[in-house]
């Protein structure tokens, strides 16, 4: 029986991981990576430094994959890791600078509003950036997101809707956006 | 400056301000953390794996006392071991088993409990299911003519079958490999059980059936059996220590045990994947490197903390050990003498020598008992050189 990583399930890829197949891994890799990103990229906004702890997250989760219980809250586990990581990273690069003018520098060459669009994100309150950064950072569906904030997609439909009103009242504010004379 | 107007604006907008670029990919990864791969495949102490160590700690303290008691018994007079002798002849006639078995014990000041379900038919089938809060969570099924085994996880409808051409047990009689076969140990083990439990302690009812309660202690344990007066042989029994009891119950020799439970086809609705084949040459290599170890463990129980200083100083005879140490293919084993301390699962005790890497990697052991393939040289290295 040929083994299709891509159709099985994060359960039994971890099993398998566990009994040392490193094909079942890196499929987990390749399935969550963008979503590590976006939760790293939620605390650290920066690009590069998300990538540094998103990756230095699945190092951790392979060193400790024995100990996950339950494969199929790898997504779950796998963001509380990544939370921590970029936390401490966040804290320990704090003396540098600001991390959102590294990332201003690194898009010298982008479109001025998108740069506004990521700021109004920036100040958003964690909870709605989260989601906003893992639908539009991570392009994760509702499903992936539900999984790694262990919460129902319709809770997640619900607060990317909030998170979206939140964004479009803080551009009118600025007079910019929606209903901007 | 072209900012968002409406939903649709918000949307395409926020799509754009975060183009996704190129995404470091697993090789990225691999070539800066490969190191952590080899943190796969070794097991950790979870709470499988303590009950497993748990039951192996089990079974070498229950053949101590069962060699020391058959001294004894022997010298005055051997009565036991005929009872052990006459129970273990009419058992191995019948060719099912099946038990119920649950640990009860107390770590860490939690206590933990784990079940399982043993069933088997010889000469070939062997069912495993493990068990929690009642529910079956994986079932284990090998035949070892048909040389296959097929894991189940009923709650996810996934299937894992494995190839079992390859997977070796150690004679110890010879040190030489040969295919593992069914293990009937543990019947043979609690028949040994009922017939050290001589201290009778009247009739008694269990589940509504009238039965005969034996029981024989040391300091260490005390070991309950009930047995069928009709029959005579063991339906349940209890192992009582300090923090831990295990109980086997619903005990049935030779009573019919249905073929389906051994079948080897998945259920339809089930997705099916399966394991890679080990090669012979890998096969062997585990099962003489699982076994050495564990004789390792033997020496540690008798000399506390301690491993040999060589594995001349093992309680193997010389030409067991000799054979042991012939490996497939030509080649030899190294061993390094570890410090009981510290992670065990991360200190290679036993390994394959080698002169050039070989292409498909080497076989290594572990302190803590378990054996793995190490595919990358720069990953051996940091295990030798981070101990």
């Amino acid at each position: 029986v040929k083994v299709v990583h891509a159709e099985l399930s994060d359960d039994i890829l971890v099993k398998a991981a566990c009994r040392g197949d490193v094909d079942s891994f890196a499929e987990l890799y390749q399935r969550h990576l963008a979503m590590a990103l976006g939760i790293a990229y939620c605390q650290l906004s920066d690009r590069a430094l998300a990538e540094d702890a998103a990756q230095e997250s699945f190092a951790e989760a392979c060193r400790n994959l024995q100990k996950l219980r339950d494969g199929r809250k790898f997504p779950h586990w796998l963001a509380a890791i990544c939370r921590r990581i970029a936390g401490r990273m966040k804290k320990a690069r704090r003396h540098h600078g600001p991390l959102v003018e590294q990332e201003q520098v690194a898009r010298a060459n982008d479109d001025e509003s998108y740069e506004v669009i990521r700021a109004a994100v920036e100040r958003l309150p964690q909870v709605s950036k989260e989601v906003i950064v893992l639908r539009y950072f991570s392009e994760s569906t509702h499903e992936q997101i539900a999984h790694a904030l262990n919460i129902t997609p319709a809770a997640v439909h619900g607060r990317l809707t909030r998170a979206k009103e939140q964004l479009k009242h803080d551009l009118t504010r600025q007079g910019l956006g929606v209903n901007t004379p | 400056m072209n900012v968002p107007v409406d939903d649709n604006d918000l949307e395409t907008s926020l799509r754009n301000a975060f183009v996704r670029e190129r995404e470091p990919s697993f090789e990225d990864w691999r070539a800066k953390y490969g190191d952590a791969l080899t943190q796969l495949g070794r097991p950790t102490m979870t709470l499988t794996s303590k009950w497993r160590i748990q039951i192996m700690k089990w079974s070498v303290a229950a053949l101590t006392v069962f060699v020391i008691a058959g001294v004894w018994m022997f010298l005055r007079g051997g009565s036991a071991d005929e009872v052990f002798a006459q129970a273990l002849a009419q058992a191995t006639k019948a060719n099912t088993f099946s038990a119920d078995e649950t640990m009860t014990y107390t770590q860490d000041g939690k206590q933990e409990r784990v079940q399982q379900r043993i069933m088997f038919k010889q000469p070939h089938l062997e069912r495993q299911e493990i068990l929690k809060d009642g529910q079956i969570t994986e079932i284990t099924i090998t035949d070892y003519g048909k040389r296959r085994r097929l894991s189940l996880q009923p709650a996810e409808k996934e299937a894992w079958s494995s190839d079992w051409n390859n997977v070796y047990e150690i004679d110890p009689e010879t040190g030489n490999v040969r295919l593992e076969k069914l293990n009937t140990s543990f019947r043979e083990e609690l028949l040994s059980l009922q017939a050290r439990a001589v201290q009778d302690l009247g009739e008694v009812e269990l589940s509504g059936r009238k039965v005969r309660l034996t029981q024989s202690s040391n300091e260490k344990r005390v070991v309950k059996v009930w047995t069928d007066p009709q029959t005579r042989r063991p339906i349940q029994v209890s192992i009582s220590r300090p923090n831990q009891e295990t109980i086997i119950s619903s005990i049935k020799i030779d009573e019919e045990l249905p073929d389906d439970l051994f079948h080897l086809d998945p259920p339809q609705d089930y997705k099916i994947s399966s394991d890679g084949m080990r090669t012979p040459r890998i096969g062997q290599l585990f099962a003489k490197m699982k076994y050495l170890l564990l004789k390792c463990y033997d020496y540690e129980a008798q000399h506390p903390k301690t491993f040999p200083p060589r594995l001349t100083d093992l309680y193997l005879k010389p030409d067991v050990l000799q054979n042991l140490l012939t490996l497939p293919g030509g080649g030899r084993l190294e061993y390094i003498r570890p410090e009981i301390n510290g992670e065990m699962s991360k200190k290679v005790v036993l390994h394959e020598a080698y002169e050039k890497w070989p292409a498909d990697g080497i076989v290594a052991g572990f302190g803590d008992g378990h054996v793995q393939r190490i595919q990358k040289e720069e990953d051996f290295k940091q295990l030798i050189n981070g101990r």
